[in-house]
């Protein structure tokens, strides 16, 4: 109730505002004046240094109007697999751990962690923090959510991720033992995950085991109102257990889907935030003096792969040369308006902790030739490249890397398919070669366990080598991270060698706001988690 | 005259209920997969088969028909497989926003045709008639959501006149409401405004050489009088039809309106629900589209004998 009056009171001061601009603006500049594009109108309006705050100064209270890229999809935390969902759960719910932006890891309902053994994990539990509807979380929330993940029953598309978990124990209110079958560990990055939400047990079993659109989290915001494609809104919780955070009162999400239409929401001030900022307009976006915008990269893989079962895509040499007549440059360029870093070296990106840091593909197109003469194409072959328009990034780099294949006689036939339509026949194994992604990993071993390990469900090449899975299950048994890295760059030497796919580039992702929003931290994973600590500075 | 209505609407029934049918094979047909798109590409190790059974998507495609059928008469059109939110729920919440929207691009498409007709009718062979012409023709010609976007450019972020996207409720804020939807109603309203303009000058013109124009010019009644009282309600008769069926294009221009900007009516739920396969959805909203379809050319068959007395409405 007092909600509703206060964003309407909000809506009118606004529109008086705007009203009031509009008249000085037209006092102030003669009529036949064009209305400069450069020359924000807010700017106009109010006197720029008289009433300035001090800055720097972090000062709570405020709304923040995030324009998103998509609605979310239901509020349940271990059954969605939306981005769009868990972007705003994770300011809602803790998780056992969490990453920094640059993906290391730390506690966060964990206050401490250690081995006891290789396969035995303890979790030391934060004392007095608070579910939003004012329960002190324990052990047995912990026990509950893991366990409701892992029950078959519950359908969650995580649970897979938590199967080498085999007993969860909870000696006291807070202390929480884990422990795998064999050691394994990937585990802390997967507690980190977002998506390994730690939900009240009291308050899911009153609501019959649903939490499509309710929640009861321990995280910084509670959710407050879902309009489906209108509004989400959350509220300030004042117990949050960082002390000082968060700042803001309110965050309200509303769904923009159109490119255009965000940009153009964030540059008239109609939203103070947007993800997804296209990059078709990040130049306009830069030239507007009231935006910053933020993003230098994200741990995501566009590729070029194969079905390495067909000709001539079975042979090692035709995959090689194709990789080597690539230019990654070029597609970075088509794809996203060179928003991003080529990969040279294997699916991870320089930064990130296994990744290869020398370039192993750099186009040559003399070896491409050789090595498919050597494969008895000398004049090279046609085949058939499945895309997808729906994503431009995916469609245009497909359209890149065909006209580069030409160049050394391959012809490519593309088959442009709508989303649904592409994602059915590309997991479904049902094409000659492909151009795709995968994104949201923040442990190598998910991807390349999940994506290049023989059998696996998303190995969608047929791809096997029996060193590589080796190496890939060696790496998840080891727990010294040093070693654990040189595993896993003999394990993408080995992936580059045999080149089921061609790794194209990484995207970033990019956001864009007014240049009062002050906090905000870009991670690599794509997490807005940093909203906790996001301030007005007006 | 409820006789008439009466039949007209029992005669609906069959006709939505092949709609239905219709909708219903059509969006299994194309092909595509629900399940997947929910659980898109990242996603390692799910149990796929498993979610397609908890939304009884394994079982032939009759037995799942009957059931939703079934259902939809008992009041209960299902549950969103995207959002899990029930879908009958979903399509009241957005259907005031496609009645509003639909509605001020009606009236803003009359405001914009009807009075340039009169113009240009009545200044037939001038150059004002031939402005008028030329306007309507680029009004047809052009696609709604193009030039939505050029006034979305110009008013929004050039002029900063209006919301560039979202809505406010009519019952929360009236004039917010109206600002919202603007632009999005022009957009829709341009076009169809040109479409009546074209129809009304031609219907006018016409009337224009019945003999009861010439009896009242006769009687010295002024050019203003004569259009206004005699000719111009004569005329609106063979335009009301095009704006009968009008409307089903307004409304099939309003799923690309909404999805600019980004308006939560019952034309964004139809296009998520076909881009993500979400059966209930699409099957749920088409039937709405279809029953409002019904409603309004009924109401338009209605009001020809309100306009026009000679009609007599009979059900055969």
């Amino acid at each position: 109730m007092s909600q509703m009056s206060r964003s309407t009171s909000l809506r009118l001061t606004v529109a008086f505002g705007l009203a009031l601009a509009l008249a000085l603006a037209a006092c102030a500049a003669p009529p036949q004046a064009a209305p400069s594009p450069a020359q924000p109108f807010a700017e106009e309006a109010k006197p720029a240094e008289a009433t300035a705050p001090a800055p720097g100064q972090p000062k709570p209270g405020g709304t923040l109007r995030v324009g998103t890229n998509q609605d979310a999809v239901g509020f349940d935390p271990h059954l969605t697999n939306a981005t769009a969902s868990y972007r705003i759960l994770e300011n809602i719910y803790s998780s056992l751990l969490r990453f920094k932006p640059n993906l290391e890891i730390e506690g966060d309902l964990a206050e401490s962690y250690r081995a006891i053994d290789p396969t035995t994990w303890e979790f030391k539990l934060r004392k007095g923090v608070k579910f939003h509807s004012g329960k002190p979380l324990t052990s047995a929330d912990v026990k509950y959510s893991l366990e409701r993940i892992k029950d078959p029953e519950v359908k969650s598309p995580r649970s897979s991720q938590l199967a080498p978990i085999v007993a969860i124990e909870t000696p006291d209110d807070y202390t929480v033992i884990i422990k795998t079958e064999k050691p394994f560990a990937p585990l802390l990055a997967v507690l980190a995950d977002r998506t390994i939400a730690i939900v009240n047990k009291d308050f899911v079993e009153a609501n019959g085991g649903k939490l499509d659109n309710v929640a009861d989290g321990t995280g910084p915001f509670k959710l407050k109102e879902w309009v489906p494609n209108t509004r989400t809104v959350l509220e300030k919780n004042p117990d949050y257990f960082i002390p000082g955070q968060p700042l803001l009162d309110q965050v309200i999400y509303q769904p923009i889907p159109d490119d255009t239409a965000r940009s153009t929401a964030v540059r008239t001030g109609t939203v103070d935030f947007i993800e997804y900022a296209p990059p078709k307009d990040l130049e306009l976006l830069r030239s507007d003096g009231n935006i910053v915008i933020t993003g230098e990269g994200n741990n995501n893989v566009r590729f070029l792969a194969f079905n390495t079962t067909v000709k001539p895509f079975d042979n090692p040499k035709v995959r090689q040369a194709i990789a080597w007549a690539v230019d990654r440059e070029a597609v970075l360029q088509a794809a996203v308006n060179g928003a991003g870093t080529p990969l040279y070296a294997g699916p991870f990106l320089p930064s990130f902790w296994p990744g290869l840091q020398e370039p192993v593909y750099k186009r040559d197109l003399e070896k491409a030739k050789q090595l498919l003469a050597e494969a008895g194409y000398p004049d090279g072959f046609t085949a058939k490249l499945k895309n997808t328009p729906t994503y431009s990034f995916l469609g245009n780099a497909g359209i890149a890397v065909q006209e580069q294949l030409k160049e050394i006689g391959i012809n490519l036939e593309i088959e442009s398919l709508e989303w649904s339509v592409f994602l059915k026949d590309y997991l479904g194994k049902n094409f000659e070669a492909v151009v795709s992604g995968y994104s949201g990993f923040a442990d190598p071993h998910t991807p390349l366990d999940g994506t290049y390990v023989t059998g696996r469900q998303n190995n969608f090449m047929s791809y096997s080598n029996p060193k590589f899975d080796e190496l890939v299950a060696q790496g998840a048994q080891e727990t010294d991270q040093a070693k654990r890295a040189e595993i896993y760059r003999e394990a993408q030497r080995i992936l580059l060698e045999d080149s089921p796919m061609v790794f194209l580039y990484a995207a970033n992702e990019y956001e864009a706001m007014q240049s009062y929003v002050k906090g905000y931290v870009h991670y690599l994973n794509g997490s807005h988690v940093s909203f906790r600590q996001v301030w007005l500075d007006k | 005259m409820t006789r008439y209505i009466v039949h007209r609407l029992l005669v609906a029934i069959p006709v939505v209920f092949g709609v239905s049918l219709f909708t219903f094979g059509l969006v299994r047909w194309i092909p595509g997969d629900p399940i997947l798109v929910m659980l898109g590409p990242d996603v390692i190790g799910a149990d796929v088969e498993g979610i397609r059974r908890l939304y009884g998507l394994d079982r032939p495609w009759p037995v799942q028909y009957v059931e939703w059928l079934t259902n939809v008469l008992r009041g209960d059109l299902g549950q969103s497989i995207r959002t899990r939110m029930p879908v009958g729920q979903s399509i009241l919440q957005r259907l005031p926003v496609t009645i509003e929207l639909t509605t001020l691009s009606l009236l803003l498409g009359l405001i914009l045709g009807i009075p340039p007709a009169i113009l240009a009718a009545t200044h037939r062979g001038k150059v004002t008639d031939a402005v008028v012409g030329v306007i309507s023709l680029l009004g047809i010609s052009v696609p709604g959501f193009w030039l939505a976007i050029l006034l979305m450019l110009l008013f929004s972020l050039h002029l900063r006149l209006l919301p560039s996207i979202g809505y406010v409720p009519l019952h929360e804020n009236a004039a917010g409401n109206l600002r919202h939807l603007l632009l999005p109603a022009l957009g829709l309203a341009l076009p169809l405004g040109a479409t009546i303009m074209r129809f009304m000058r031609s219907s006018l013109l016409e009337v224009f050489g019945q003999d009861y124009i010439r009896t009242a010019r006769a009687k010295g009644l002024t050019q203003t009088k004569t259009v206004l009282k005699h000719a111009l309600r004569n005329a609106l008769i063979p335009v009301i039809t095009v704006i009968g069926i009008q409307v089903g294009r307004l409304l099939g221009g309003a799923v690309i309106i909404e999805q600019i900007f980004a308006l939560p009516g019952l034309g964004r739920l139809v296009f998520d629900g076909i881009s993500t396969r979400d059966y209930p959805v699409v099957q749920g909203t088409v039937l709405a589209f279809t029953v409002i379809f019904i409603l309004i050319n009924l109401l338009v068959d209605v009001l020809y004998s309100v306009i026009d007395p000679r009609i007599r409405l009979t059900a055969r």
